[in-house]
């Protein structure tokens, strides 16, 4: 696991926005797989409650943002690798999503979405008719 | 003549004992660790340590730890993204594979008293410091 690069990037901040807070904003490493039926974005959100993950749909961009919640340890740090905070990405995402049917799911830390494929964008086979 | 150079109050030898010190405390660090998978943090709160780690997407029955004197042992696998036979992986930045991370404590840790829980991918372990390894406290006495 060690080959690849596992420091956490953090989110450029959109022109004209600034954030509320002092906690930083990462891009969260994503797995995309498509199928026939649909594109599945695997995200990892580790610290995020599950009611705390905003995804929305619009004009085609597809926007993942997930709000941590600071959960303060009090103490002296010894180690110090991570630092809890939001995870924000935005894909954009052509016509052929069906917006109504897409679905997400949260699990130890991962985000999962289905984003089935609209009818009219799926393969289809066409018969070769003999006459 | 104004010589600038004999001014600089920091000399070449400043800049090599600087760095010097730098090492050493490289390697006197009273926390090791190894490896960057998962990525952990490490506090001390009374006569506790309190050990974070991010470990997204692994099963918290899939982690092992284990404790050896005073080093703390994490272990496990991170499934990858499974992929049907019709399907494409189109982008894999998350990574996945075996792994093993160990964490040397900076005092001896009770085995039996810790308590470990996992929650959205984070994993927290509560260490509770070795009685024997405590510090003790020592009243004076007036004569």
């Amino acid at each position: 696991m060690s080959e690849k690069n596992l420091t956490k990037k953090e989110a450029a901040t959109p022109v004209n926005v600034e954030r509320t807070h002092e906690w930083p904003t990462y891009v969260p490493d994503v797995d995309i797989v498509e199928s026939k039926d649909c594109f599945v974005v695997k995200a990892d959100i580790p610290g995020i409650e599950p009611q705390n993950v905003n995804i929305t749909f619009e004009q085609n961009v597809l926007s993942i943002h997930a709000e941590c919640s600071i959960e303060n340890i009090n103490g002296r740090q010894l180690i110090s690798e991570f630092e809890p905070g939001d995870y924000e990405r935005r894909f954009s995402v052509s016509n052929e999503i069906d917006a109504s049917k897409i679905e997400a799911k949260t699990s130890n830390g991962v985000l999962t979405l289905t984003l089935p494929k609209a009818e009219s964008a799926k393969p289809r086979k066409i018969e070769v008719k003999s006459v | 003549m104004y010589l600038p150079i004999l001014n600089r109050k920091r000399g070449i030898w400043d800049d090599f004992r600087q760095l010097q010190n730098e090492i050493n405390q490289l390697f006197d660090s009273t926390v090791a660790t190894s490896s960057d998978f998962p990525k952990v943090n490490l506090f001390q709160a009374n006569d506790d340590f309190i050990l974070t780690a991010e470990v997204p997407g692994v099963d918290p029955k899939e982690i092992d730890i284990s404790i050896q004197g005073n080093v703390l042992s994490l272990g496990g696998k991170r499934e990858g993204t499974s992929v049907a036979e019709d399907a494409v992986l189109q982008r894999t930045e998350r990574v996945s594979g075996s792994f093993l991370r160990t964490v040397e404590l900076p005092a001896k840790v009770d085995a039996k008293g810790i308590e470990a829980t996992c929650k959205n991918g984070i994993l927290k372990v509560k260490l509770p410091r070795a009685e024997e390894d405590k510090p003790k406290k020592i009243s004076i006495k007036t004569e």
